[in-house]
């Protein structure tokens, strides 16, 4: 396995393209790191992206603000225009993972992370006495017992607030550069998660300054840190009043639900019940937390001042 | 209720268990004026809950595991030439302090200050054997063992110095590392007295043991949980839970643990609030799960043992009894305190609640469908 740490932006992505789909970019690494270990990524090349400084910047411009992917969610809490203009984030950054944690996790690499799964996350031991599940090679899911799909959890509270308030990413991919909504990376494939090919690069976040407004952001777990969720709703409504709401630990991707301040709460609820792909593979029993969902986003309502 | 059922100390019970102290009717009252339970309870906000516990633990087991005639633990002390008194014990410090207090109960019965004592612990090479740290024992047990050790080698040196200074033994004392007379005649420091003691015939070892005295009835399953004595204690907690949802926080714990004397009172604090929080973890969020035999959550990520942000305010009350049986007074003070939190927990859910949680841990699906069960059956 070779380890190169480039300096420019250019240079990773050359690395990446000679690597035909096994190399892997270091954002932090906190996530990559442990699947490396369990044996659920084995990559021939990894890329440190941690020295190319155009991806540590937070600007702002008039309408809009720019976040680096290399940004780390310590400073990413800490900073003051976000917490001027995106309070939603900082309460997002801090419900993740822990202190320590934070301080090498970058947003980037939280919104790339991979989904889990009870069965996935496992060492490679017990993986081995348990058996392959689907996502990993396996010809069953050991979660649902059937061989339909993989159900692995989208777990970034980071892309469910971002994807609340509108986000898009910038994506340097076959040396061009697209900018797409957030919402638009995640297949919805448990096994192959992302849309994107593995040699792009997420190079920064855009977000519209002052139109969100109002936001509200819950997350479900049984301790208030170190946790990865089990539920997390994030809503955001903007001046006009319409209202987006996203969700994540619910399915193999986030959800996105949109309407204005005149859409009953029962349709968003019902709405996200019929989309979200709940199983038994958290903490928490699947019917709590389709439960859950509904409480969060009757609550929501509530918090972005909808009566519901 | 519960003072009405207490027992006194010492006192047999139906079960034919011998109490000696009994500090649970003192740690209860210490607990319900902290909290200021009698003002407070019934009179919360919606939502708040406070529930009460009590327990109370062997301070080791009276029978060994596997049986055998030889003592539950020895402990050697040697006594060199250079003034160091060297302990080996088997006993294995997994954190609680047992060095400490091995190091503490010789320098006590020897008069000397406890950097003259090296103790040598838990090396199957040179130490004597001990059952091991589990059963709350190794205070209790091991210490009384280093009681017994260093009283014998008190005794070798008080005799040596009583014949070369031709005093009685009763007219001399060991303390404040020096050998005194009561006359004030024989003034020796710890190398002088050291010197006298092995004059002639070397280092001394003497040896110490601890076996339990016989107890318990004579039926069937009479020897389970017998123990030379118990320690008792008492939790209050309140909780905060939402009706919503049914997740809940723990807003502070107020414990109180009859640990005969303390020994070490800032280990003791250590080992109580520990336990109170192990216990809180047990009955919060703690368990396992399998898959085909398998542990689902091997890790400290999944299985979710509480941070320092879910742990409450805990208010710590040492209480002392004295127990005739323990080293000093001393009994257990480690599994003993972590019952009461448990049920204290669970009956304060079921103070703000009304639901019953009979399964641990008690998460908040459980609490939220009690909820709604109960709700379904009043309509």
């Amino acid at each position: 396995m070779n380890y190169y740490k480039p300096k420019e932006l250019t240079e990773a992505v050359s690395l990446a393209e000679s690597a035909n789909g096994s190399g892997f970019f270091i954002a932090g690494g906190t996530d990559l790191w442990v699947n490396y270990l369990q044996k659920n990524t084995e990559p021939t090349l990894l890329i440190d992206l941690s020295e190319i400084e155009e991806l540590k910047e937070i600007n702002i411009s008039k309408n809009q603000i720019e976040i680096g992917s290399f940004v780390t969610l310590d400073e990413l809490i800490r900073n003051p225009l976000i917490a001027k203009h995106f309070p939603l984030l900082a309460t997002a950054g801090l419900s993740i993972a822990t202190p320590v944690i934070r301080k090498t996790a970058t947003i980037g690499g939280n919104l790339l992370c991979e989904n889990r799964c009870y069965y996935y996350n496992q060492s490679e031991f017990w993986k081995n006495a348990a058996g392959q599940c689907l996502k990993n090679c396996g010809e069953i899911c050991l979660a649902t017992g059937g061989a339909k799909g993989c159900y692995s959890k989208f777990v970034s509270d980071m892309a469910v607030a971002l994807i609340a308030v509108e986000g898009e990413v910038e994506i340097v991919e076959k040396k061009v550069i697209h900018k797409i909504p957030i919402e638009k990376i995640y297949s919805g494939d448990g096994i192959k998660s992302k849309n994107i090919s593995p040699d792009a690069i997420l190079k920064k976040i855009t977000l519209p300054v002052e139109k969100y407004t109002k936001t509200y952001y819950r997350k479900l777990r049984s301790r208030k840190s170190v946790e990865f969720t089990s539920l997390t709703v994030a809503m955001a409504c903007d001046t006009k009043n319409n209202i987006r709401i996203s969700i994540g630990g619910i399915a193999q991707k986030p959800l996105l639900l949109t309407g204005d301040s005149s859409t009953p709460v029962e349709e968003f609820i019902s709405s996200a019940n019929k989309q979200s792909k709940i199983i038994d593979n958290d903490l928490f029993p699947r019917v709590y937390r389709k439960e859950m969902m509904g409480v969060y986003i009757r609550e929501g309502m509530r918090g972005v001042g909808v009566v519901g | 209720m519960r003072f009405k059922n207490f027992i006194p100390s010492f006192t047999t019970t139906v079960g034919q268990y011998r109490i000696t102290s009994n500090g649970v009717r003192e740690s209860l009252e210490k607990v319900m004026v902290q909290s200021k339970w009698k003002e407070r309870r019934g009179k919360l906000p919606v939502g708040h809950g406070l529930g009460v516990a009590c327990g109370f633990f062997i301070s080791g087991s009276a029978l060994p595991i596997i049986w055998n005639e030889y003592p539950q633990t020895s402990v050697h002390i040697k006594l060199d030439f250079d003034g160091r008194v060297l302990v080996t014990s088997g006993a294995s410090d997994i954190g609680q302090g047992s060095d400490t207090m091995i190091a503490m109960v010789a320098s006590e019965i020897l008069g000397i200050s406890m950097e003259k004592i090296t103790v040598v612990a838990a090396d199957t090479l040179l130490t004597p054997v001990d059952l091991g740290s589990y059963s709350s024992r190794v205070t209790f047990m091991v210490g009384n063992a280093v009681k017994m050790a260093a009283e014998n080698l008190k005794e070798k040196i008080l005799q040596a110095v009583s014949i070369r200074k031709n005093i009685e033994i009763s007219e001399i004392h060991l303390y404040q590392d020096s050998v005194t007379s009561n006359d004030g005649k024989v003034n020796l420091n710890w190398q002088e007295t050291v010197d006298i003691t092995t004059a002639g015939v070397g280092a001394i070892s003497v040896t110490g043991k601890y076996i339990s005295p016989k107890l318990g009835g004579n039926f069937k399953g009479s020897g389970a949980g017998l123990s030379p004595s118990y320690s008792f204690g008492a939790v209050i907690a309140e909780v905060k839970v939402d009706n919503v949802t049914g997740q809940y926080e723990v807003l502070h714990l107020w414990g109180a643990h009859d640990c005969g004397k303390a020994i070490n009172p800032l280990a003791v604090e250590g080992q109580l609030e520990g336990s109170w929080h192990m216990g809180m973890g047990q009955a919060i969020s703690e368990g396992l799960r399998y898959y085909k035999g398998l542990i689902l959550n091997p890790n400290y990520l999944d299985y979710p043992v509480p941070t320092s942000l879910d742990t409450p305010e805990m208010s710590t009350n040492i209480i002392e009894s004295n127990d005739p049986e323990g080293p000093f007074g001393a009994k257990e003070c480690g599994e003993g305190a972590l019952l009461p939190a448990i049920p204290a927990i669970a009956n304060a859910i079921y103070n703000a609640t009304g639901v019953r949680v009979n399964e641990l841990p008690i998460t908040a699906d459980k609490v939220y469908f009690g909820m709604r069960n109960k709700n379904n059956k009043k309509q």
